[in-house]
């Protein structure tokens, strides 16, 4: 495919040509296809070398190459071998030219040698025995008397990434970490990494490196920074000590971006001696915030926010520095510098609320820019709006609202809906956003029946728990709305809205019924709202609402095209059936606001935000989320002390701070009207539907199930492997746990659930239980399997449950579940 | 920073260098041809991961320049270095495209090489490449050297250059960003400067600029001299090769250039300024007939300034035909293809004003919201004005000391264009 598609890129190619042409031909080259351009007519035209890519063209080169020796001119001899290296860039395969390029490799000419080289990093793995005769040839040239040469000998002798050569290679390499030039030095240090890779010990070259860190060439420290990195990146980096930093510190200036950048990587895991020197390294690193360029300019709010972590008085002053270059850069760069500091300026936004805000006319969104930075802006907006600005900002994403793309509209509207629900609503300006955000966002619910006054919808709900007390100005026109009709989220939102807002909706009923009686016609979501809104419509305005209701809940029952729909009707139907005033308390129950100062949970990331400070100018940043979850193992750095600080603190937090991919089942789809009241409710719905004569009973009891087991009961250790062995699988499940037990304390605490411990241990990678228990009430044992897997984070636990007589595998299970605090069990 | 692959792709391979060996190239430029033809442009991002492969990519005219690396590597680190690439790029083959890659590929191999090494970024200054990588290649006779500023502290420019005649051109250049809502309020305006340098000096010159900056004025106690001339710049960004300590002691702004083109020092003003030129539009639809524009444009700057080459870009409905106009100066044209009319006024005048009259068929039946769309693209301004600054800044001296003490000729121009220039239609 690799070779195909590559050709196919230069017109006259021909792709049905196959660069593997039977090793018979090789004497007796095909004629038919045209003669490579004759040899005394050197080519003038440099895209002639991709034009007679035909068949039998590497036995072509062959032959050609069998006549290098015979040429007199340079040019011609240099023609010769470009034609290789071109074909060999076009993705065909000129490997089996190995040997005949190895007798070219005797050159004095700079320009051929570099493309033999070339030629041979890319093709000596096909081939190791016949690419091993290079050897000589190569370390012959890393004693040459130009440096140029040597270094680029060296650098192909350790790029060449055979392991049978490592022994020929280690004597050069030495030498070449003590050579005068220090174009060789740079390239023997990176040398070291590349035996390094591949296998081979290198400590003995540690020692030297070590010397290196103080070379007078920058280049070098800057490659030696890098390779003593990687050789410790189990640890997290090279070893800082206070000698090796201050003087790398003191020589800043001689270095390029990418050196600095490393050095203030370095810098990041060094802790100053005190507040002086914590101070006069700051002083120090000022003057870089004066260079043109992002990458060292976030290297060093990184190492600011480092050197302040002790001293957080300090860090609005940091924040405050660091702000203009980086508004300068975003004026200045190309869109995908810009991308990335706008990610930063996100996360600085997140981190550190405020920082930003006076600034916020200049992130407006521009009509030429891509629209990864225009989103991208749409999202940092919001959160720069303050009592003061949020009028300005809101026009401004109204602006952008009627804009061509629709997604940028959504985006826009969300907008809209954020400023009012996050953090700007807080104090006295509070309700007047609030209401304004409502009118803005009425205007756009009225606009055209489509994408956008869905959008403003459900914005208009998210915006109406956060302000409940502007819901008189929305009232009059939610009717109206609805009967535009437009997209289902929408219109779920409207009745959403409708059913909440029933006591001041005036045609509330009558615009539910329409829906009601036009049942089969209404998308999932629309129906569930309705379910909803009817019931709490019907506490508010029972005389109106009861003939609607009866219907609705006739026909959702009846409703055989969603099973989540139907069981939700089911369990209104036995709520109401159970008396209306627990009914209503079971609805109405939970409160339906938000606190406007803390915003919607999943909005609230302050983990995150720590966890990321250790991650700045990274990929993380970009990504909003930790190494961990995009980087694979092999490739993360190892946890120094800080990163550790952090993860110890999620592995004691209950909460998983962001969606980690964890095995544990994810929670059903949550229908948008979603909220804790509901949830519980929900919750309910999991549960097996009981028999028909039950029915009449009230509605089950709580979730939780309420076992009651038998805590003296007793068997032996074969009956118990008796009955294993005989009785079929009741239950199995697998969930991730959100603590991590020894198996002693696992065994106390199920012990006093009256879940017996038969047999445990522990073995490498997992600890395995083998459990017994007696149900009190049916008198039906229950056996079970217990193994947690310690390596996974967090633990996995696989559940496997046998049982003789007993009905209850899931709650036992799910007992099991609560008692280990596990998630989703 | 490392990048373990680097890819310049049409979405076809056209050359790539695989430094580490960790990735499987083919396997990944696969894997970015297939995102860039299947993700909706307006989803597409420069940084994405697949598959523990982070991508990373910068376009540049039809080509990409792509960075793959398995590392939580710093990216805005490696997005520097592929602009670098483009730039050494460019320096080596004016200007780049698909066909000068393909033409130059034995020159680009060896760049890729001496640019980065095991996935490290290495020497990136083409002045510093030329030196040593060069078209011609006919060093079999010289003995080459990796040159001296390599090593060198003052690693941006080689010793013994010479010129004839020693001269430095001085182009102080501000691009004018600015946003004007419809309602005619200025919403955002910024001044992006930048104070460009051609150097042609012999030997190891010692320069010293000074600018009517307002800080460096209050702290040598000058500011009763220059009352209202000095300028108070927001955000300086240096070149290299500036003393940064030096400026930050005393504000002098001293350096050794490297030889050629580079540019010394970028600023930001992020103040209130009136917009240069005003452009209003009066548009008159009637649907399913036609539609008129009346606009009306004036130059808000000094009588004796003049801005050249003015295009006012006023976007119009798709499907508009049969375009008449009416100007008092300049012509205007009609382009389909951008949905717009560009009135071109070759000498704008300062306090001038213009008027242009432009008048169109609609069909009887159209898309009214492509219409709809039509108003909310701004129209957008192009202008040059030149020997004019609108932050005000000026070059007070350019000392040039070399030990040889010859006489240098420093050239100091100004001009201001238009950056990011919108105006939105109400």
């Amino acid at each position: 495919m690799y070779t195909a598609t590559a050709r196919s890129s230069f017109p006259g190619s021909n792709s049905a040509a196959s660069p593997s042409t039977p090793p018979a031909q090789q004497q007796h080259p095909q004629k038919t296809g045209p003669l490579p351009p004759d040899p005394s007519a050197p080519t003038s035209k440099p895209d002639s070398y991709f034009v007679d890519a035909k068949k039998g063209e590497v036995n072509e080169l062959r032959n050609l190459l069998r006549t290098f020796a015979l040429e007199k001119t340079l040019t011609r001899k240099r023609e010769i071998i470009k034609k290789v290296i071109a074909y060999m860039t076009l993705g065909i395969d000129v490997s089996r030219l190995l040997p005949d390029m190895l007798l070219v490799i005797e050159t004095r000419d700079l320009v051929i040698k570099k493309m033999v080289y070339l030629y041979l990093c890319t093709y000596a793995s096909s081939s190791e025995e016949v690419a091993i005769m290079c050897i000589n040839t190569l370390m012959k040239d890393c004693s040459n008397d130009d440096p140029m040469v040597r270094g680029l000998a060296l650098r192909s002798l350790t790029s060449l990434r055979l392991k049978s050569i490592i022994e020929y290679v280690v004597e050069p390499l030495r030498k070449s970490l003590e050579d005068a030039n220090a174009y060789v030095r740079k390239t023997a240090v990176l040398g070291v990494l590349k035996l390094h890779d591949l296998g081979h010990n290198v400590d003995n070259f540690l020692p030297r490196m070590k010397e290196l860190l103080d070379d007078g060439d920058p280049a070098v420290v800057y490659n030696c920074i890098e390779v003593l990195n990687e050789l410790n990146a189990d640890n997290g980096g090279m070893e800082v000590t206070r000698d090796i930093m201050l003087k790398l510190l003191n020589r800043l200036s001689t270095f390029n971006e990418f050196g600095l950048a490393s050095v203030l990587n370095l810098l990041c895991r060094y802790t100053p001696a005190d507040k002086n020197e914590t101070f006069q390294i700051m002083n120090l690193l000022d003057p870089v915030l004066r260079t043109s360029n992002s990458g060292s300019v976030l290297a060093v709010i990184k190492s600011f926010l480092h050197l302040t972590n002790s001293m957080p008085e300090l860090r609005p002053m940091v924040y405050d520095r660091v702000k203009p270059p980086i508004l300068t850069l975003i004026a200045g760069g190309g869109p995908e510098q810009v991308y990335v500091l706008l990610k930063h300026v996100k996360y600085l936004c997140e981190a550190n609320p405020g920082m930003f805000d006076p600034e916020y006319r200049q992130l407006y969104v521009r009509y030429n820019e891509p629209t990864s930075i225009k989103y991208l802006k749409l999202s940092i907006l919001p959160k720069l709006a303050s009592g003061d600005t949020a009028v300005d900002i809101i026009t401004e994403l109204c602006e952008y609202v009627s804009e061509n793309d629709v997604r940028m509209a959504k985006l826009a509207i969300e907008a809209i809906a954020k400023v009012a629900t996050e953090r700007a609503c807080q104090g006295a300006t509070s309700t007047g956003i609030g209401e304004i955000v409502t009118g803005k966002l009425v205007e756009l619910c009225a606009v055209d029946g489509g994408a956008v006054s869905s959008a403003a919808a459900s914005a208009l709900k998210d915006v109406l728990r956060a302000h409940p007390e502007s819901r008189f100005s929305v009232a009059p026109v939610l009717g109206r709305c609805l009967r535009m009709g437009g997209e289902e989220k929408g219109k779920a939102s409207l009745v959403w809205m409708i059913g909440e807002f029933g006591d001041i909706v005036i045609e509330a009923p009558y615009v539910l019924e329409k829906l009601v009686d036009a049942w089969d016609e209404n998308e999932e979501l629309v129906k569930l709202a309705l379910l909803t809104a009817c019931v709490k419509l019907f506490f508010k305005r029972p005389p109106e609402m009861q003939g609607i209701l009866g219907r609705l809940l006739t026909q959702a029952t009846n409703d055989v095209s969603s099973q989540d729909l139907h069981d939700r009707a089911l369990l209104y139907y036995r709520l109401l059936k159970a008396g209306p005033e627990n009914a209503e308390k079971v609805v109405n129950g939970g409160e339906q606001t938000i606190e406007p100062s803390k915003g919607f949970a999943e909005d609230d990331e302050e983990e995150t935000i720590k966890a990321l400070r250790e991650e700045f100018n990274t990929l993380s940043i970009v990504y909003g989320s930790r190494s961990d979850h995009f980087i694979t193992e092999k490739y993360r750095l190892g946890t120094s002390d800080a990163v550790q600080n952090v993860t110890d603190a999620f592995a004691n937090s209950t909460v998983t701070p962001t969606p980690a991919p964890t095995l544990a089942p994810t929670p059903a789809p949550a229908p948008p009207t979603n909220n804790d009241a509901y949830a519980d409710l929900l919750g309910f719905a999991d549960t097996p539907p009981s028999p028909p004569n039950q029915s009449t009973a009230p509605p089950a009891a709580p979730a939780a199930p309420s076992m009651n087991l038998n805590k003296s009961f007793a068997i032996d250790g074969g009956k118990f492997q008796s009955m294993w062995q005989s009785l079929p699988e009741a239950s199995s499940s697998m969930s991730a746990m959100s603590k991590t037990y020894t198996v002693a304390e696992i065994d106390s605490l199920l012990t006093s659930e009256g879940i017996l411990t038969m047999a445990s241990g522990e073995m490498d990678a997992e600890f395995k239980f083998f459990l017994y228990a007696q149900d009190n009430d049916t008198a039906s044992t229950y056996l079970l399997q217990l193994v947690i897997d310690k390596m996974c984070e967090p633990r996995v636990c696989q559940l496997t449950i046998k049982t003789d007589t007993g009905n209850k595998a899931d709650d036992v299970a799910k007992l099991l579940g609560g008692v280990l605090g596990n998630a989703g069990m | 920073m490392v990048a373990s692959a680097v890819f310049i792709t049409d979405l076809k391979v056209i050359i790539s260098r695989n430094y580490r060996g960790d990735i499987p190239p083919s396997t990944c430029c696969a894997a970015f041809s297939t995102y860039i033809s299947e993700t909706d442009e307006l989803d597409r991002v420069p940084i994405f991961t697949l598959d523990g492969y982070t991508y990373s990519y910068i376009k540049y005219n039809n080509l990409y320049f792509l960075g793959v690396t398995k590392r939580n590597s710093n990216v805005s680190l490696l997005i520097t270095f592929l602009y670098r690439l483009v730039n050494v790029f460019k320096d080596y083959f004016g200007e780049l495209e698909d066909e000068s890659i393909r033409d130059n590929f034995v020159i680009i191999y060896e760049l890729l090489d001496e640019t980065m090494d095991h996935g490290y970024p290495q020497a990136l200054d083409s002045k510093i490449l030329r030196e040593y990588i060069t078209q011609e290649g006919n060093r079999m006779e010289v003995v080459s050297k990796p040159p001296v500023a390599l090593t060198n502290a003052v690693s941006w420019r080689s010793e013994g250059i010479k010129h004839k005649k020693n001269e430095i051109f001085l182009d102080v250049v501000e691009k004018l960003n600015l946003l004007v809502g419809a309602n005619g309020t200025v919403l955002s305006s910024e001044i992006i400067g930048a104070v460009k340098m051609k150097s042609y000096l012999s030997g190891m010159p010692e320069l010293k600029l000074g600018l009517n900056d307002k800080i460096m004025f209050e702290a040598t106690g000058r500011q009763a001299q220059a009352k209202g001339k000095a300028v108070e710049l927001e955000d300086i960004k240096f070149h290299q090769c500036v003393r940064l300590a030096r400026f930050e002691n005393d504000r002098t702004i001293s350096f050794i250039p490297p030889d050629g083109e580079f540019d010394l020092m970028t600023y930001r003003l992020n103040t209130h300024v009136k917009p240069l030129i005003w452009v209003e539009a009066v548009v008159e639809p009637h649907a399913g007939s036609r539609i008129e524009y009346m606009i009306k444009t004036k130059s808000q700057f000094k009588s004796r300034s003049i801005a050249n080459n003015v295009e006012i870009i006023i976007p119009v409905p798709s499907d508009v035909d049969s375009p008449s106009f009416k100007s008092s100066v300049g012509t205007v044209t009609y382009l389909p293809d951008r949905d717009a009319i560009v009135w071109n006024i070759k000498q704008f005048h300062g306090s001038r004003e213009y008027l242009m009259r432009a008048h169109f068929g609609l069909p009887s039946i159209g898309a009214e919201s492509a219409r709809e769309n039509a108003w909310k693209t701004p129209i957008s301004v192009k202008f040059e004005i030149p020997y004019f600054t609108v932050s005000g800044i000026q070059v007070r001296y350019l000392k040039i000391i070399e030990k040889s003490g010859y006489q240098a000729l420093p050239w100091v121009r100004y001009i201001t264009q238009n950056g990011n220039y919108d105006l939105r239609m109400a």
